[in-house]
């Protein structure tokens, strides 16, 4: 196969960026906003499916390769390089960062092409794409890197572009709240990189190199001997994928992170960035598997975020951030599946989920520019008849991530409980298990809510609190004005994202195809068979629970939401509150950041800073004598000055001569 | 170009004495004056770095003469791979300051002499193998660092001015007498007396002098370098000093300091440094933390760069201490990274104030609509400095963090991992303040009751371009950098390393 293709993948998204960069602003200003807006979302569109070409080119090229053949490395130049530590600009092609190519540059393009009409509006619409285009290639640096710092290029990248897209909406009257989120996001996330930097660093330090491929290669060897650094290096990384991927401790950034606009949400908060810490796990899976006890921590934190998460997406009442605690439940289960040892099915659960909720959060866009960016479900209901199109594509990604077969969701869902459930993990793979299928229901439930609470029912849009939005709409939505769908690009990516969805549970039915796939490059080499356990003695039980928990979710759902919500639940008394609040977790990690944080950085500098430079100035001032005699010849002549000086150099070399005899 | 050393060190000298004799009323010629020299001397540079060999170890452009042959003091230079990138990034700033001068209106003659006569000092002490005259250009950057902060400094001047002058003038008399002690006891083995480097180098690794001694000596010179880097807890003349100074002194004022450690303290006494590593590596990630903690609660944006400054300074000996290539090289990358990208904040400030004599964070606000350019440069030169990978502040923290946790793994000093992973949370702490600071200057609604500010003007951005070009390209390949440092730095190392060797206390020295 052609690797050197791989740098076309990285360079159309560089160059969109950089054309938006500099030329964007002055075609608007040139061509008027309407041809201005129209030629750079054809650029920053075509930039990423023209990515997307060249990755389903090369995709192509490598599966007519023989499976052991599917790997190469292609190396661009040298980046950094003293002494011993070489770290070229390397790029790996196998079929895992090849599938995350496929999936950012084409789901993420058929966002761009839908954030051109979703954005139309919107005036600082050149930016908006210069970040979007920007955030793909560092993405896909991320996924082809073959060394640990290149990632972190892409790795800290993408934190970047994520920090610029939450804060888009800077000058409007929640520029606070903006704000206040993208900087949470970047420091949260900088937590999370400080782990990848550790771990850079003790792997440096035992294997002698950053490289991936070498790494993989001598885990087994290196590190079985010395299981503590075995353990700190597995648990680092893990903190780094728990930063970026939304995990406790260190989720509670992402629902924040909605206050960007709706496509942001979808390709970075839910379809791509997000996942890089299940990418990371997977790719350099021998570092985990060498340390049994972090890959049980990942499992019990991934199983116990998803449940976490899904009991806090309940009580929500802003459709955005349903999706968001979905997202960071889902991203569990992934966590759950590497922990487990199944480090595939955590992958074929990221490309499942990746089209499912893309779908949903583009769905729920289409439905805020229907209701002028009003998100409160309180305030929505009956949308399913002024919105056909909309209705029906989010219930296809209802039923996907509800785990109902034939779509997607069911399998990839199916196969991370069975690999729970078969999994010894010290005895605890029955407890995940239940966890796992209770967080199943739960899923359901809320996503039934959702869309009840959203298109079903009697309308409530029209009592809604005005509201100001950022696109200054003139016109309220009444009995006659209705909300009515917008742009025709829109629908039709809700439309293609839906046939996806479904598509690809038959494309993929069951987990078995996508394991072949996947073989060489994310299947558990060191574990023994003994310690992932037998898939199949719980296949037939899992699929029943998992069925069985889908669909009582639904009923549940429709049956209790399709009146609205009640009084109790609306004004999120008691539970509702705690939950919505999420346990108040968030506000425990505001007191320690903000409050303690706070406190200790003004006790620093107001007390210790002071305590400091009164020592100094009292070492000063015992000099009493000299700055008497100081005063005297301040005469602010420069002559007398260096008179002094010279003066004091000749006192000083006497003494250091009489001294020195 | 035997004596190119000699005409970059003075060139801005002869440029001051030429603003001298301009007449007072004629500001524009003394302003173009000025900047001529500065041109010069970075024109001088290119030659020299085009010149430079880069395949030979040892010092080049030498030049060796007698001073004051009674006390055995010589006029002695020489650069190597390590202190070329030094004097390059020296004069970039020194052009960029004095060009960005020219928006000085008060006392202009005075003004261009005093920087002008800063740069030949910083020059001076990054070229000087002599001891003496090391020192002389050392203690000669106070004066004009001292004029500059008391005439043209902001509301408290004066006081910053004269802590800064006893303070670091304070710390350097130790050093005086250690190196005054040296000479007279390389005078009484020998017979004769000696500052230079090289020569008072080969006679402590000779035990010339005893190791307890030595101990003494290293601590005086330690501490004169601390408190000019400077490192926690010497280093509250800086945000004085600094808060005050005006941009061009802000710019010009590398970190001496660092550059001394490694090139005189560390060859001239590599024992005893190395048996001090574990205080020195402690001391460095005290300082990256705690100026970093400070400098959250800064709201004066100035100071808070100062501060952050502070913690990059931190990171460059902790490398230093790791006494390793990578180490060393991640040093060397910090400093200049350090001159680059807080150069970068420091220039972009200063167009700020001219606009609207603040630095107070109270006073701004919604930047990023009324200047967007600004905002782009300004955010690049912060993300530099919060360590970005792909920018140039990465590579430098990156290095010395890899390398002060290698130190360990040979069992020579058992602290480095440590150390390494608590000034790893500078990384951290570096977001919480730059965006916080950020935020509050760039976005929302611009400041009450203000008059609208104009975006950065051509010759501004010009001004700042050289630098933010800088940050990309030392941050993609720095090895334009480091194949020349690494030479250097390998050379002293294992010079370092063999005297190590002597003594079995100190275990061996990895690479």
């Amino acid at each position: 196969m052609e690797v050197s293709l791989v740098q076309f993948i990285l360079l159309l998204p560089l160059i969109g960026f950089l054309f938006h960069a500099f030329l964007g602003g002055a075609i608007v200003r040139a061509l008027g906003a309407k041809q201005g807006k129209w030629i750079i979302g054809l650029v920053a569109s075509g930039a990423a499916l023209g990515a997307f070409g060249v990755s389903a080119q090369l995709f192509s090229q490598m599966m007519a390769q023989e499976e052991s053949n599917r790997s190469a490395v292609f190396t661009l130049g040298s980046w950094i390089q003293v002494g011993s530590l070489s770290i070229p600009f390397e790029f790996i092609v196998d079929p895992l960062s090849l599938m995350m190519c496929l999936i950012i540059t084409g789901i993420g393009g058929l966002i761009h092409v839908y954030a051109t009409g979703y954005m139309a509006e919107e005036e600082d619409y050149p930016r908006f794409f210069t970040y979007f285009n920007l955030f793909l290639f560092f993405m896909l640096t991320l996924v082809l890197a073959n060394n640990f710092p290149l990632m972190f290029i892409g790795w800290e990248g993408v934190g970047l572009c994520s920090y610029l897209l939450i804060g888009f909406f800077y000058r409007n009257k929640e520029w606070k709240v903006n704000t206040d989120a993208a900087n949470k996001a970047f420091i949260v996330n900088r937590i999370g990189d400080f782990g990848f930097i550790l771990a850079m660093m003790m792997i440096f330090a035992v294997f002698g190199t950053l490289s991936f491929s070498e790494v993989g290669q001598q885990a087994a060897t290196l590190l079985s001997a010395n299981s503590g650094i075995a353990i700190a290096i597995a648990l680092l990384l893990f903190l780094a994928a728990a930063g970026k991927s939304a995990q406790l401790p260190l989720y509670f950034w992402l629902p924040d992170a909605m206050a960007g606009p709706t496509p942001v949400s979808a390709l970075i908060h839910a379809a791509t960035m997000v996942t890089a810490g299940v990418y990371l796990v997977a790719r350099v899976h021998p570092l985990f598997e060498v340390a049994p006890a972090a890959m049980t921590v990942m499992a019990v934190t991934g199983a116990f975020t998803a449940i976490f998460a899904a009991t806090i997406a309940v009580a929500q009442t802003d459709i955005k951030k349903v999706l968001a605690y979905s997202t960071v439940s889902q991203l569990g289960y992934m966590f759950l599946a590497c922990g487990v040892g199944a480090f595939w099915v955590g992958m074929f659960h990221v490309a499942t989920h990746a089209f499912f909720k893309a779908l949903l959060f583009l769905g729920a866009g289409s439905v805020l520019i229907a209701l002028h960016h009003q998100q409160d479900m309180r305030f929505m209901g009956g949308l399913s008849k002024p919105m056909r199109i909309t209705f029906f594509t989010m219930v296809v990604g209802l039923l996907a991530i509800a785990g109902i077969p034939p779509l997607s969701g069911f399998w990839s869902k199916e196969a991370i409980l069975i690999y729970t459930a078969a999994s010894p993990l010290n005895g605890m793979g029955q407890v995940l298990f239940f966890v796992g299928a209770a967080t199943a229901f739960l899923t359901a439930l809320y996503m039934a809510r959702m869309v009840a609470l959203t298109f079903l029912g009697k309308p409530r849009w029209d009592q809604a609190p005005p509201h100001e939005d950022d696109h200054h709409h003139a016109q309220p939505i009444d009995e006659s004005h209705p909300p009515k769908e917008r742009y025709w690009v829109v629908l039709g990516t809700l439309v293609v994202l839906a046939i996806g969805s479904i598509v690809f549970g038959f494309v993929l039915p069951s987990e078995h195809a996508f394991h072949d796939y996947l073989k060489s490059t994310a299947e558990a080499t060191i574990l023994s068979k003994e310690q992932l356990g037998d898939p199949d003695s719980v296949r037939r039980m899992v699929t029943f629970v998992a069925l069985f928990a889908g669909i009582l979710g639904l009923f549940w759902g429709f049956a209790q939401y399709i009146k609205g919500l009640s009084k109790r639940e609306a004004e999120l008394q008691g539970v509702w509150g705690w939950a919505n609040r999420q346990w108040g977790y968030d506000g425990a990690m505001r007191w320690l950041g903000v409050g303690l944080g706070g406190f200790i950085a003004r006790f620093c500098y107001l007390i210790i800073e002071t305590i400091i430079d009164g020592i100094v100035n009292s070492i000063g001032s015992i000099t009493g004598g000299v700055g008497a005699a100081l005063r005297y010849w301040q005469t602010g002549y420069v002559r007398t000055y260096a008179f002094t000086m010279l003066i004091g150099v000749a006192v000083v070399l006497l003494t250091a001569f009489l001294l020195g005899r | 170009m035997t004596n190119i050393l000699s005409w970059i060190i003075f060139m801005p000298l002869i440029g001051a004495a030429l603003v001298a004799l301009v007449p007072r009323n004629q500001l524009l010629t003394q302003r173009a004056v000025a900047l001529i020299a500065a041109l010069v001397t970075f024109a001088l540079t290119i030659v020299l770095y085009m010149a430079f060999d880069g395949q030979t170890t040892g010092y080049q452009f030498v030049e060796n003469t007698p001073w004051i042959r009674d006390f055995g003091i010589a006029y002695f230079l020489g650069i190597d791979g390590i202190s070329l990138w030094m004097v390059m990034l020296t004069a970039l700033v020194s052009l960029l300051a004095v060009g960005f001068s020219f928006t000085v209106q008060a006392r202009v003659k005075e003004f261009m002499i005093f920087t002008l006569l800063l740069e030949t000092a910083i020059l001076g002490v990054f070229c000087a193998l002599d001891l003496v005259l090391f020192y002389i250009f050392f203690e000669l950057t106070l004066v004009p660092m001292y004029f500059l902060i008391a005439i043209w400094g902001g509301h408290r001047r004066t006081n910053a001015a004269l802590k800064f002058f006893l303070y670091t003038f304070l710390g350097s008399i130790f050093m005086l007498l250690a190196m005054l002690y040296l000479g007279f006891a390389y005078y009484r083995e020998t017979g004769a007396m000696s500052f230079s480097l090289l020569e008072l180098q080969a006679f402590t690794a000779a035990g010339g002098v005893a190791s307890h001694i030595q101990h003494w000596l290293f601590v005086a010179f330690a501490l004169a370098f601390a408190i000019k880097l400077p490192l926690f807890p010497f280093h509250t003349w800086m945000p004085d000093a600094q808060g005050e100074a005006p941009i061009a002194a802000n710019l010009i004022f590398l970190k001496i300091g660092a550059y001394a450690f490694m090139r005189f303290a560390i060859p001239i006494f590599p024992e005893q440094a190395q048996a001090y590593a574990p205080l020195a590596m402690g001391l460095a990630a005290a300082s990256i933390i705690y100026a970093a903690i400070v400098a959250v609660v800064q709201t004066d944006i100035k100071r808070l760069v100062v501060y952050a400054s502070i913690s990059h300074a931190g990171f460059a000996i902790l490398g230093l201490f790791a006494f390793n290539t990578i180490g060393w090289t991640g040093s060397v990358m910090q400093q200049l990274s350090h001159g680059i990208s807080t150069g970068a904040l420091f220039l972009l400030l200063g167009m700020l104030y001219t606009r609207r004599n603040s630095f107070q964070v109270r006073d701004f606000g919604g930047l990023k609509r009324e200047m967007p350019i600004f905002t782009t440069l300004f955010f690049i030169a912060l993300l530099a400095s919060v360590g970005l990978p792909g920018t140039n502040g990465f590579i430098g923290e990156f290095l010395c963090l890899m390398g002060a946790y290698k130190t360990n793994h040979d069992g020579l000093f058992g602290t480095g991992p440590i150390y390494a992973i608590l000034s790893a949370t500078g990384v951290i702490l570096a977001a919480v303040y730059m965006l916080w600071m950020f935020q509050r200057v760039f976005y929302g609604p611009p400041a009450e009751e203000k008059p609208k500010l104009n975006d950065l003007r051509p010759w501004e951005i010009a001004l700042t371009l050289p630098l933010i070009i800088l940050i990309f390209v030392l941050g993609l390949q720095p090895s334009l950098v480091t194949q020349k440092t690494e030479i250097a730095v390998d050379a002293m190392l294992q010079n370092s390393a063999r005297v190590a060797q002597q003594s079995p206390a100190t275990g061996t020295v990895e690479e």
